[in-house]
């Protein structure tokens, strides 16, 4: 049983995992068109891939726009999840599944009611509808993340702090924070990443000028097939690897995300 | 002097009274437990002294001082919870000193009280640890000492052994009770284990759908119970509903079906009404078949039951269910009588509580 029941978990990581091998084996390709194997290795892909504006530029703000959604959102979700795991009051639940919502409602229909909703406001920054669009993509993640730490912490606890003197807010600071951090910190990391490679909502947001990495990606393919966005994509795995490793030394992914 | 004195508090949780009404004064220095089965508001009632829920409407004063309306962290209150509730991310020191830092003590006069509180609980070199290096009972021990160490004016103790196993279950309730009487700190306990009320109490008060049903020394409550649900809950075997058939000097007559019993009496009774009545098993003496009388009643064995150091028979006395409790014969495999034994049962009147509610 167990042997066939290992058989199965391999397959399935084969299954999810062989596309990035082929991506990134594909990525030391020295031809000018994909190849797995590669007939012949080299970083040249790399080099090219790192020497076209279009791809830093749009990196940066990729990075800019996930860390600023990321950053807005937090504060809002833990207030939202406080409020949603410790409150009583009418309407508790109808509001959580609304706050949830997001990941529910297919992303073209966000976008184009996002563009619609920003044209109507007449706000034209395009950063500003970038960011704003993003912190309600990202909210219901950290929103997840943070509800499930902190229904795991004992409200007994919080109280015992009430009892010994401390405000509610000082309760908060030094019991409830430090407490429900490794969810904070899991939702954050999930929030990043889903801002980061988001494509749907940013296509309907930016404009020829301002680009996310994943549409410069995406408008680079239409025109070109060579192995530098096997390159670019093999980056963004190792990084986002090295994330989650740092993660899971410091707070212990696996304990938040509930593996 | 009043430590703590509640006065006509109620809380209501949608159409359901946890509170009702209820007013109890607690002297100085004196543990008093309230014990009751869950949903009785013992809880409730412990929780609105801390200030963790808002009552209704009522009063509570702690020290002669009106708290109804100050939060929880303005009450100078310890409290001790069912799950010990310490911080995980601090160490066992840290934990203790807690309160004292939220009053702003300086470092150094903390360090020595937290040295003093866990010497108290006998804990004097796990300062260093963190709550999950702890055993139950030590956890709970920590949970007290952070209490304690703010000097509160009141101890609230929320079944705070209920999890534990029973041998470290008594272990700590000797200790609790040596260490409160010690420091001569005013406490409130809440449990629904009888034994532990009684054990540990100067009083008890017993609650039943949010008020309080008795409240007395252990020994009245234990000795007199006032009411059926105190008798029932005091673990009381045999409540009877019996008549009043005469009443003459310091005694009562009473009957119910073929069984007459003796009573002292008490007020309110008048002679042909009806009334609880409490005998508890071990005040049955069982003996061979003799005379049926006044507080003497043929029976049939209906079962033995041996618990080892006590036997509880099941007794048919013409139609009536009684119980008997009697220390275990020694040599005769523990019951004296079996199944199907003719029996005669006695009892004294003193043994015949009156229950007026």
């Amino acid at each position: 049983m167990t042997r066939l029941f290992h058989f199965f978990i391999g397959l399935l990581a084969a299954f999810i995992l062989a596309p990035i091998v082929v991506v990134v084996v594909a990525s030391f390709s020295a031809r000018t068109v994909p190849e797995f194997p590669p007939s012949e290795w080299s970083f040249r892909w790399y080099e090219h891939a790192l020497n076209q504006a279009i791809f830093v530029n749009s990196a940066i703000n990729s990075l800019w726009l996930a860390s600023l959604a990321t950053l807005l959102a937090t504060p809002l979700a833990l207030a939202a999840a406080y409020a949603i795991i410790r409150g009583r009051f009418p309407g508790r639940d109808a509001l959580q599944t609304f706050l949830l919502a997001p990941l529910i409602v297919p992303s073209i229909v966000i976008g184009l009611s996002i563009l619609l909703a920003f044209a109507t406001l007449g706000i034209r920054d395009i950063g500003l509808r970038l960011v704003g669009a993003h912190v309600l993509i990202t909210f219901p993640y950290l929103v997840r993340t943070i509800m499930a730490s902190l229904s795991r912490l004992d409200p007994m606890v919080e109280e015992a702090a009430r009892t010994l003197g401390a405000t509610p807010f000082r309760t908060f600071m030094t019991i409830t924070l430090p407490l429900v951090r490794p969810g904070i910190i899991a939702g954050m990391l999930f929030a990043f990443i889903v801002s980061f490679d988001n494509v749907s909502l940013s296509l309907f947001l930016t404009n020829a000028r301002t680009n996310t990495l994943p549409l410069a990606i995406l408008s680079y393919l239409e025109f070109n097939f060579d192995p530098s966005i096997a390159a670019i994509s093999t980056m963004l795995v190792t990084v986002s690897l090295l994330v989650a490793v740092l993660l899971e030394r410091i707070v212990g992914l696996r304990k938040v995300v509930g593996g | 002097m009043t430590a703590v004195s509640l006065q006509d508090i109620t809380k209501t949780y949608g159409d359901t009274r946890a509170i009702d009404n209820l007013s109890l004064e607690i002297a100085s220095g004196e543990f008093l437990t309230l014990l009751g089965p869950s949903g009785c508001g013992k809880t409730t009632t412990l929780r609105a002294v801390a200030g963790l829920v808002m009552q209704d409407s009522g009063s509570v004063k702690i020290g002669g001082v009106d708290l109804s309306s100050v939060p929880t962290h303005k009450r100078n209150i310890g409290m001790v919870f069912q799950s010990h509730a310490l911080f995980p991310h601090m160490t066992v020191a840290d934990n203790v000193a807690f309160g004292l830092r939220m009053r702003g003590m300086p470092k150094p006069e903390r360090l020595a009280e937290v040295e003093k509180a866990l010497n108290l609980v006998r804990l004097p070199d796990f300062g260093s640890r963190f709550p999950n290096q702890l055993s139950g009972g030590q956890q709970q021990r920590v949970a007290l000492a952070r209490a304690l160490v703010i000097n509160p004016s009141v101890l609230l103790l929320d079944e705070p052994f209920g999890a534990l196993d029973r041998k470290l279950r008594e272990t700590m309730q000797v200790e609790l009770r040596e260490l409160t009487r010690r420091i001569g700190i005013t406490a409130v306990f809440v449990t629904h284990d009888q034994e532990e009320a009684l054990m540990l109490s100067d009083r008890i008060a017993v609650m039943n759908a949010g008020r309080i049903e008795q409240l007395g020394s252990p020994a009245a409550i234990f000795e007199a119970p006032a009411t059926r649900f105190v008798a029932d809950f005091m673990g009381v075997a045999n409540l009877i509903r019996a008549r009043v058939t005469a009443i003459d000097g310091a005694n009562v007559q009473l009957e119910a079906g073929s069984l007459r019993l003796l009573a002292p009496k008490v007020e309110g009774l008048a002679t042909g009404g009806e009334i609880d009545v409490a005998i508890r098993a071990e005040r049955m003496a069982l003996d061979a078949p003799g005379v049926a009388g006044e507080n003497a009643a043929r029976g049939t064995i209906l079962s033995a039951v041996y618990h080892g150091n006590l036997t509880t028979y099941e007794i048919d006395a013409g139609g009536q269910n009684l119980t008997a409790r009697e220390a275990s014969a020694q040599g005769t495999g523990g019951t004296r009588f079996r199944a199907g034994d003719q029996v005669m049962l006695r009892w004294t009147p003193e043994a015949v509580r009156l229950l007026l509610s």
